[in-house]
Parts: C-alpha cells; sequence; structure tokens
C-alpha cells in the first residue's frame, strides 16, 4: 500500500515552480552568454 | 537495488535548491580545485574564458555524477544518519528527477566541454562521470572493501582533465597526481569510515572497518598513505616541480605520515574517543588543498 502523500498546497506548488523558472531562466541567460564569449574566445584563436 | 523502498513520489515539484543538493557542491570544491590546477601548471597557457568553462565543465560533470550517485543510493542514504535528509531519502523530489537531472547535467558538460576545449578533456570528462556512476558506485560499492580503492580513481581525474583542457594530450606530471589522488583516497575516506563505521554497517555497505575490522583498517590507512606521500614528492626529484613544492610537499606528507601512524597505533574502537582519525580525516583535505595550491604557486610564482 502506498503510503499517503502529502496534500498538494497549490501556494506551495506555485511558490516551487516560480522559483524554478526564474532560475532557469537565469541559468539560460548565463549560458547563452557563455556561448557568445566561447565562440569570440575562439575566434580569436584561429586569427 | 536492496530490498528497501524509499518513498520518493512527492506531491509538489522539488525546489530548485534540492537539485543544487544534488550536486554535492562540498565535494565539487574539491574536485574544482584540483581541475582548476591541472589547468593552471600546464605548459600551455588557456584562454580565460575557455579555461573558465573548462572547469565548469568538471564541476558540471562532478555534481552530474553525484546527482547520479544519490538517484541510485536513495535506499543506502535513507539508512545513514549523515545522508538521510538528502533531498531523495527525505522525500523531496521524486527518482525520476533526480535520474533525468543527472543525465542532462552529464550529457550537457561533455559536450560543452568537447565544443569549448577539445575531445581529449570531453573524452575524460565523460570516462570519469561514467567510472564513478557504474563502476564505483552500482558495480563495486556494494560488493567489496576495495570499493574506495578502486573508485577513487573517479575522484583523480579533475586535474588530468584541466591539464588535458589546457593541452590536448596527457603527461608524466597529471599522472603522477591522478596517482597522488588515487592513493589519498583509501586514507581519508577509511578515516572517516572508522568513525562512522556503524552508519555504514546499518546501510550494510561493505567498508573496510565493517568487513576486516578496525586493526586491519588503521593498518591499510598507515600502508597507503607511504606511496601517497612519495608519489606527492615525486614531481620535485623528477624535475617537474621546483623546490618550494618539494619542501612545502615533503613537510606536509610528514604529518600526514605522522598522523597515520598515530591512527595505526591507535586502539580506540568508540567513535566517539577517536580523536586521531577525525583529525587525519580533516587533515587529508587540507593537504590536498594544499599540495595542488603549492604546486599552483610554484609554477607560477616561483618558477
Amino acid at each position: 500500500m502506498k503510503p499517503d502523500l502529502p496534500r498538494p498546497d497549490d501556494a506551495e506548488i506555485r511558490r516551487r515552480q516560480r522559483g524554478r523558472a526564474i532560475v532557469m531562466a537565469v541559468l539560460l541567460v548565463l549560458f547563452v552568454i557563455l556561448v557568445y564569449a566561447i565562440t569570440i574566445a575562439k575566434m580569436s584563436l584561429y586569427r | 537495488m536492496t530490498s528497501v523502498t524509499v518513498t520518493t513520489q512527492t506531491a509538489v515539484p522539488a525546489d530548485w535548491r534540492d537539485f543544487l543538493a544534488l550536486t554535492k557542491p562540498r565535494v565539487m570544491s574539491l574536485v574544482v580545485f584540483t581541475g582548476l590546477a591541472g589547468l593552471l601548471i600546464a605548459p600551455a597557457p588557456l584562454n580565460p574564458v575557455l579555461g573558465f568553462t573548462a572547469i565548469l565543465c568538471i564541476a558540471l560533470g562532478a555534481g552530474a555524477a553525484a546527482a547520479l550517485n544519490m538517484w541510485y543510493e536513495a535506499d543506502l542514504d535513507a539508512k545513514m544518519k549523515r545522508t538521510a535528509k538528502r533531498p531523495l531519502p527525505a522525500g523531496r523530489m521524486d527518482r525520476q528527477s533526480a535520474l533525468h537531472f543527472g543525465v542532462g547535467l552529464a550529457f550537457f558538460s561533455v559536450i560543452l566541454m568537447e565544443l569549448a576545449t577539445n575531445r581529449m578533456a570531453a573524452a575524460i570528462l565523460a570516462i570519469s562521470i561514467l567510472f564513478y556512476v557504474l563502476v564505483y558506485t552500482i558495480w563495486l560499492k556494494r560488493r567489496t572493501p576495495q570499493n574506495i580503492v578502486i573508485g577513487g580513481a573517479a575522484g583523480a581525474f579533475p586535474p588530468v582533465i584541466g591539464w588535458a583542457a589546457a593541452t590536448g594530450q596527457v603527461g608524466l606530471l597529471p599522472a603522477l597526481l591522478f596517482a597522488l589522488i588515487f592513493l589519498w583516497t583509501p586514507p581519508h575516506f577509511w578515516a572517516l569510515s572508522l568513525f562512522v563505521r556503524s552508519d555504514y554497517e546499518a546501510a550494510g555497505v561493505p567498508m573496510l572497518p565493517v568487513v576486516a575490522g578496525i586493526k586491519t583498517t588503521r593498518r591499510q590507512i598507515f600502508l597507503y598513505s607511504l606511496p601517497m606521500a612519495a608519489v606527492a614528492v615525486a614531481p620535485w626529484p623528477l624535475g617537474l616541480a621546483g623546490a618550494f613544492y618539494g619542501a612545502l610537499a615533503s613537510a606536509l606528507s610528514l604529518v600526514f605520515l605522522a598522523m597515520a601512524l598515530q591512527v595505526c597505533l591507535s586502539r580506540t574502537a568508540e567513535p566517539a574517543a577517536m580523536k586521531a582519525e577525525k583529525r587525519l580525516f580533516a587533515f587529508s583535505i587540507l593537504y590536498l588543498f594544499a599540495i595542488f595550491g603549492a604546486l599552483v604557486a610554484d609554477r607560477l610564482v616561483f618558477a
């Protein structure tokens, strides 16, 4: 038998989703900046 | 997996901090430091952006391996006091999320390493992740007291990866640094396992003190410390490092050996009274940081 799971609290679910979305957005922006910087660095290597 | 079922099906999505906890950030600091040292002592300079990316990839790779380790060992972690509060045993995250996160991060780190540096560094990073997850976590850890002896190789890769990221190849010095961490791992973990052996015993992990006893473990700690000290000093007589490194590595290794001998001669069986073991465990972390720090200083400041 499965143990009783805690009843999902809407506010808590929203809070966590919001937190994950913000962290994901920040990481994606940082990734884009990193790929841009890597491209510039690689181009300068072959110049 | 063993028969113990861990309740990991959660009703609310895991917090982002729990994903961060899956990467074992504290363990990562040593991995990042030794990887950075490998990169800095390499004879070929690397563009700072590419160097930063290489270290980031080493950190992400280590995080991926840690996440996959926690995914596989959720049942063991639940039985040990030291690990019971981790996201999976505590029920704050479901196992599938941890698996997806670990696999995704592993692929991401290896691909980014290949794009930013070279194939050799990416290949060694991939091997180190696979070694930690498949050889150490899945194959050895639950089967043999030699688990951390062979599995220690996984933690020994970072300086080799750092060196390979800068040069595209592997030389004698990174091979020695690999051997140093490889030989350092058993005394480090066995010192810990002496005073938390009841935890390992409860979880059914065949660590050396559980299987072979405390006396054998104490002797093995000292025996492994001897070749470790020799490898730590070796770069100096081999002409791969200068006198500054040689003097510091010799002094630190002598202190390590003295502490290991103290552990070897100790007769304490009560974990709370194991001061020598706790001291050796704490010093072993400082030792590795100091050895790699000395090597970098020797190369960058005193060369």
